[in-house]
């Protein structure tokens, strides 16, 4: 089992490693963390798509706010995600928004992202074929076993805004299977930087010293 | 010295700050030399710590002590706070001296040691001893909250268990030399190695400040190291040896080695920093408003002052900066014991602030800093009740970006960023350096941008930089598009443009200098985490990493808390 802080940390740099920018990485992280929260499968939902961005099968979208929800083009979950997240919830005047979008790949990298609304007085509804989720910060219910398809024909998304207190008790260890951990762990080591000469020399280290 | 407090409000400072009416801009504040001049104050995390450790009589006792004839194995120290229980598991082991070594790739220490939530039954030591030894490239569970290692003072500990093992008591200056029996080489927590997060402790009254179950830990190691040392001391001499005397013990702390690993944490968590510096500053503003001041307070000050310049005189360090400094502030705080024995607090009115600017023009600025730290002192009431707050509860603050104009972003960088705007990074000096994570030591480092390769892979710590390049970008759109638009575009920008919102309502949260410069040093960074954990002796063993003592001349683990002495760090 692992904690949150190392599952995100590791995805995040992961994600990045796969071709995010560092501020998609970091939403990517946060993503993964709460869908581990609400006891989702939640590296799962995002290891075929960074798969997908670091052989190059898959582009990320350059220009998001292009991408119409309702356009029938196929759409990618978390960056989908983003752009609901960047243009149609606001800070201060939000109320509710409801949307169909068609042709979602990984739709649950879109659910992870929009989780943090649920965290943020947002009541969140969000379903596609043989799944549904409903999700406020005092209940979570969800039906149907299709969690992690890799893509649906369409996603309904209905979101609110629903002022309660937090009652619901979150999941705060993540199991990840082996081979799944090993997979982030290779894509994360990308991200680093190994010794040089110079560094080895003016490295950081807390030195080895044998005057104390 | 050009006179650097503002006295006035300023509207769009945080309310945390705001309230007073006297504060320093974080202008002058987040400057890389003067968070690396604080020092600890009252405000400190182990001040906070103690305070409630002997206000709530915590209760100390060893639950086990297994150790064979060389001092090889397991020891539990458990402390039950009156709602909980933790216990310390420390595992010794017989380290050769070839391989003591305080870098972050060493692999064996002379003890290993986590925080365990209650008392670990049989079970528990066995999963423990597998994995604690092993630190790192062990795995550890939710139910343990804090894994370190320690090392020996080679300096002092062989003549500290030698002298005590013929019964005679080491000398004042032999001790204060060194300042500790063994230092950590490396504390963690909050999750790290499949420790419990933050999250599932932060409601617990007993870990509300920051940083409380890894400073708890070290205390608990202090006490420990103390029993440890007369064991060995009896091992060889036999009834003959004598354990150290208690005002002795209390003169030595716990060192530690802190490197480059730990310098970026205050960049990668602005929200956090801005509270630890919001609640110092608002703490410093409240003092400086007072308007009068009464005889004990001003005596107390005094008193301290005193004791600063015998903690100056006790103050080594190879460092030939550091040497330097600590030279100034000798010279500094006779000055201001001059000063202040003359200075007639009666008859002026905000008598705190009179004395400050007295401060501000004639002192360095490791002076200054110090004496912010003093003027704290005196009002418990004023000061204390900042410290809780000063830790990140819930969920992250929501940032998203409809409505947001390329105009506002451009107001907010004018407004909070400006700092960052007037450097030319096309310069290689001002921007010779880039973080990194490193492939060999698992931890950030600084490298060379015009000299080694990886640059490639920096990390998003060149927040001036990033937020030049961004305005440079916003410049050229049209004021009035949307920034969600303009992030389509240019999506590698994003961590930046989110920094920026967020920072909105965290003026104290950057640091506002230029962290790949040539001249920067991470030393700075590691000297303003270490004052709020409550660390004093910094002795920098280059630009990059400094040696620290925790709780020295701190009341031990145990003593009556009718004896507790507030001000014990001096």
């Amino acid at each position: 089992m692992y904690s949150l802080g190392e599952v995100e940390t590791i995805s995040k740099k992961a994600a990045k490693a796969s071709g995010m920018t560092w501020g998609e990485a970091v939403e990517a992280g946060y993503a993964i963390r709460n869908l581990a929260r609400f006891n989702l499968p939640n590296v799962e939902a995002f290891v075929p798509l960074f798969q997908e961005l670091a052989s190059g099968k898959l582009f990320r979208p350059s220009i998001l706010y292009e991408i119409e929800p309702s356009d029938g083009k196929e759409k990618i979950g978390f960056f989908l995600g983003l752009l609901i997240l960047d243009t149609r919830v606001s800070d201060t005047y939000f109320e509710s928004e409801n949307l169909e979008v068609k042709n979602v790949r990984f739709p649950l990298s879109l659910l992870g992202t929009l989780l943090s609304l649920v965290l943020n007085d947002v009541e969140l509804e969000i379903s596609w074929k043989g799944f549904k989720l409903m999700a406020s910060a005092k209940s979570v219910i969800i039906k149907g076993r299709n969690f992690n398809p890799e893509s649906v024909d369409y996603v309904c998304v209905k979101a609110s805004y629903c002022r309660v207190k937090q009652t619901i008790e979150f999941k705060n260890r993540v199991f990840v299977n082996k081979s799944t951990w090993m997979y982030l762990e290779n894509l994360a080591f990308q991200t680093y930087v190994p010794d040089s000469e110079v560094s080895r020399k003016t490295g950081a280290g807390s030195g080895n010293l044998i005057d104390d | 010295m050009t006179n650097q407090l503002k006295y006035k409000k300023e509207d769009e400072l945080d309310p945390q700050v705001n309230e007073g009416q006297f504060h320093r801009s974080p202008d002058v504040v987040m400057k890389l030399g003067r968070i690396g001049s604080f020092h600890q104050s009252r405000l400190s995390f182990m001040r906070q710590l103690l305070r409630r450790v002997f206000a709530e009589k915590w209760n100390f006792n060893y639950g086990n002590w297994c150790l064979d004839n060389r001092g090889v194995g397991h020891i539990i120290y458990s402390v039950n706070t009156g709602t909980r229980v933790y216990s310390l598991v420390i595992f010794t082991h017989d380290l050769p001296p070839e391989e003591r070594s305080d870098r972050v790739i060493a692999t064996a220490w002379d003890l290993t040691f986590t925080l365990f939530k209650g008392v670990p039954d049989s079970e528990d030591i066995k999963r423990l001893g597998k994995h604690v030894p092993l630190q790192e490239a062990g795995r550890v569970s939710e139910n343990e909250l804090v894994l370190g290692r320690a090392n020996r003072s080679v300096r002092l500990w062989d003549l500290v268990v030698e002298k005590l093992s013929k019964g005679i008591q080491p000398t004042h200056a032999e001790l204060v030399n060194v300042g500790y029996l063994m230092r950590t080489t490396a504390v963690y927590g909050s999750g790290k190695f499949g420790l419990a997060d933050r999250v599932t402790i932060e409601n617990y009254d007993e870990f509300k400040a920051p940083f409380q179950a890894e400073l708890l830990a070290v205390y608990m190691l202090r006490n420990v190291v103390f029993d440890l040392v007369a064991w060995f001391a009896k091992s060889k001499g036999g009834s003959g040896a004598s354990e150290l005397e208690d005002q002795l013990k209390r003169k030595l702390g716990v060192g530690n080695s802190t490197g480059l690993g730990m310098a970026p944490f205050l960049v990668y968590h602005p929200d956090l920093l801005n509270k630890w510096i919001s609640a110092r500053e608002r703490a410093f503003t409240d003092v400086l408003s007072l308007e009068s001041v009464s005889e004990s307070e001003f005596n107390l000050f005094k008193e301290l002052l005193s004791k600063s310049l015998n903690n100056a005189l006790e103050w080594a360090s190879i460092s030939k900066d550091q040497i330097k400094r600590i030279e100034q502030l000798k010279e500094d705080l006779r000055n201001l014991l001059m000063v202040a024995s003359n200075f007639d607090y009666t008859r002026k009115t905000y008598p705190w602030l009179n004395l400050y600017q007295w401060v501000e023009e004639n002192t360095s600025m490791e002076t200054q800093e110090l004496v912010v730290s003093l003027l704290l002192e005196p009002y418990a009431e004023l000061v204390d009740h900042l410290g809780p707050n000063m830790s990140l509860f819930g969920e992250k603050e929501f940032i998203r970006l409809q409505n947001t104009t390329c105009n506002d972003v451009l107001a907010l960088i004018e407004g909070n960023f400006k700092w960052a705007l007037g450097v030319d990074y096309t310069n290689q000096s001002h921007s010779a350096r880039f973080w990194y994570y490193s492939q060999a030591k698992l931890e950030p480092r600084l490298g060379e941008r015009y000299e080694e390769s990886g640059s490639d892979l920096e990390e998003p710590l060149a927040i001036g930089r990033d937020v030049s390049l961004l305005n440079c970008q916003l410049l050229k759109e049209e004021g009035t598009r949307l920034i969600s638009e303009f992030l389509s575009d240019q999506p590698e920008l994003r961590h930046i443009v989110m920094r920026i919102l967020s920072c909105r309502t965290m003026p104290y949260g950057e640091i506002r200098d230029n962290l790949i410069s040539k001249e920067m040093r991470p030393l700075d960074l590691l000297r303003c985490k270490l004052s709020f954990f409550g660390a004093t002796n910094f002795d920098p063993r280059s630009d990059r990493w400094v040696r620290i003592c925790m709780y020295k001349n701190a009341p031990l683990a145990g003593s009556l808390s009718s004896a507790y002495d507030e001000f014990w760090p001096y």
